[in-house]
């Protein structure tokens, strides 16, 4: 693989599947708050 | 049986995601979007396609939750909800989809096919009686397939069947136990399938075609409306799907981060497909023949999955087990995605009083009845593929149509602003809904029908008979729009005019 290949693949699967974990990760904290808000 | 409104709200913000994730990741991930890129030079296209998710399919979405959060009413329900006028759109949209559906469980016929193929491959290494996938020719293979008829038909009745046996069970014992399984088993495989592909020796050579960036190539507008097309295509946004999901979303349900993590999770599976498949090609295969059938769409678009993929495992260590991987997770996807679909139907005839075996058993029916025409007849298959894939572009325009009418700042505020969103919807929203999406729209439509003018029926373009012109789809959505203009007032009679239907509404 080319070293521009490379980087975008890091760029592209980054921005794609990091994209899709961080908001994974923020929504599943989102949760959280809300489950020890509401008491549970 | 699903019925009890308990049974009728998902559980957990986790199981809409997975119904939406399902809904979203079907056979066009896994089967379309590596061609596609293929086709379109690999890396440049990743460009468009990820930036269109923003400008089109989130945004659709968005506005698709809002709808049936709101309204708790399937399509022609939803519009009709908002403004009596666009009963019609939602009716519009409903049969659009509805259309999909009758050959997409065609297709998911397919899937099942070539998976039970390479399951009876995998336990009877010797060989199936009468020949098996495994070893064959494989054109010759799909041919025989396709050419003996009850073969097809039988397959679309089982897909119409596993569809509809899950719908029949609700929304929690049926799509969301359903798509618990699904999800995770479909990541999973996907996941086996791209570490195999990328560990196979050459397969660096595909990652290179995949992501060695050629900006030039961006200058070619034909890649940013290939992205868009595909963007539009895959997530489901605008088909009618989450809204009818978000009918049995909890009310203080985010909308906002779901409909992000649906459309990132659906993209992050289209990559892993195309990272299953393109090295795969290029590791078997000398670098110029790889490229020219990683863009091979062969009969009904099957070339690379159904005629090269059972030929490329063969050439790879394991390759029966990973054939069997491979189309298992493509049925997964097919499934996951069917399922949905019957509910949009099964949700719009529920909407008028019935129960929901009656409307199974109306949609089911009509599904398996109305999809033989594609099962049997490979034109006919082409010609509703090419009518209703742009139909769905013009089901997302009405979505638009539909905020701007009701006021994109008065939807952003009352129908998906809420105290439990996780992330705050700002008035870019009103900017891509009232200006982008009509824009992309005009863009891709006047490009769709440039093609089929000036290259697929340069001579019959206007005839409504032929295959791949612009006659035949506007001639079959003229019919759909004036059924749903005639029916209009009878419609609306039953969808509003009923206290049931009043006090069901209100219970949700």
């Amino acid at each position: 693989m080319t070293p521009s290949a490379i980087a975008m693949m890091i760029a592209v699967c980054g921005l794609v599947w990091g994209g899709f974990a961080a908001c994974l990760l923020y929504i599943m904290k989102r949760e959280q708050e809300k489950t020890r808000r509401r008491g549970g | 049986m699903g019925g009890s409104s308990a049974n009728e709200t998902f559980t957990s913000r986790w199981a809409l995601l997975l119904a939406a994730l399902g809904m979203a990741i079907g056979t066009g991930n896994i089967w379309r979007f590596p061609r596609i890129i293929a086709q379109n030079g690999g890396a440049p296209f990743l460009v468009p396609w990820f930036i269109f998710l923003f400008l089109w399919s989130i945004p659709l979405l968005i506005i698709e939750f809002g709808l049936g959060k709101k309204t708790r009413m399937g399509t022609v329900g939803a519009f009709g909800s908002i403004d009596r006028r666009h009963t019609w759109m939602g009716g519009f949209v409903g049969f659009c989809t509805l259309a999909i559906t009758f050959y997409y469980c065609v297709v998911t016929g397919w899937c099942f096919r070539y998976a039970l193929a390479s399951l009876a491959d995998l336990v009877v290494p010797a060989g199936i009686p009468g020949g098996g996938l495994w070893g064959s020719e494989r054109t010759a293979y799909w041919t025989t397939f396709t050419a003996s008829k009850w073969q097809p038909v039988l397959f679309h009745l089982l897909a119409v069947l596993a569809g509809s046996a899950i719908i029949y069970r609700g929304v929690v014992a049926g799509i969301e136990r359903a798509n618990k399984v699904l999800l995770p088993a479909l990541f999973v495989l996907l996941i086996i399938a791209g570490v195999r592909a990328v560990t196979l020796p050459g397969a660096g050579a595909g990652l290179n075609y995949l992501f060695d960036p050629r900006w030039r190539d961006l200058l070619d507008y034909r890649i940013w409306l290939q992205g868009l097309t595909q963007s539009a295509w895959s997530t489901g946004a605008g088909w009618g799907l989450i809204l009818t999901y978000a009918v049995y979303m909890r009310k203080d349900e985010d909308i906002v981060g779901t409909s992000l993590l649906a459309g990132l999770g659906n993209n992050s599976a289209s990559l892993l497909a195309a990272i299953a498949v393109i090295p795969t090609v290029f590791a078997i295969l000398p670098a110029a023949q790889a490229a020219d059938v990683a863009r091979d769409t062969g009969p009904l678009s099957t070339g690379m999955t159904f005629i090269w993929i059972p030929k490329l495992f063969e050439s790879i260590p394991g390759g029966r087990l990973f054939l069997f991987v491979f189309f298992l997770a493509l049925s997964i996807a097919a499934i996951s995605s069917l399922i949905s679909m019957i509910e949009l139907g099964t949700r719009n005839v529920m909407d008028f009083g019935l129960t929901r075996r009656k409307g199974i058993l109306i949609v089911g029916s009509s599904i398996f009845l109305l999809g033989l025409p594609s099962a049997l007849s490979p034109e006919f298959f082409q010609n509703q593929d090419w009518v209703w894939s742009l139909g769905l572009l013009l089901s997302g325009l009405l979505f638009a149509v539909t905020v701007i009418r009701y006021g994109a700042e008065r939807f952003r505020q009352e129908l998906v602003c809420c105290a439990d969103n996780d992330i705050r919807l700002g008035r870019w929203f009103n900017f891509l809904v009232v200006v982008l999406i009509p824009v992309e729209f005009t863009a891709l439509i006047v490009w769709w029908f440039t093609q089929a003018i000036l290259v697929y029926d340069p001579g019959r373009w206007w005839h409504p008979l032929r295959m791949y012109s612009v006659g035949t789809c506007l001639v079959q959505w003229g019919i759909v729009v004036a059924l749903m203009l005639i029916l209009r007032r009878p419609i609306e009679r039953l969808l509003f005019d009923r206290p049931a239907a009043a006090a069901m509404k209100e219970a949700r």
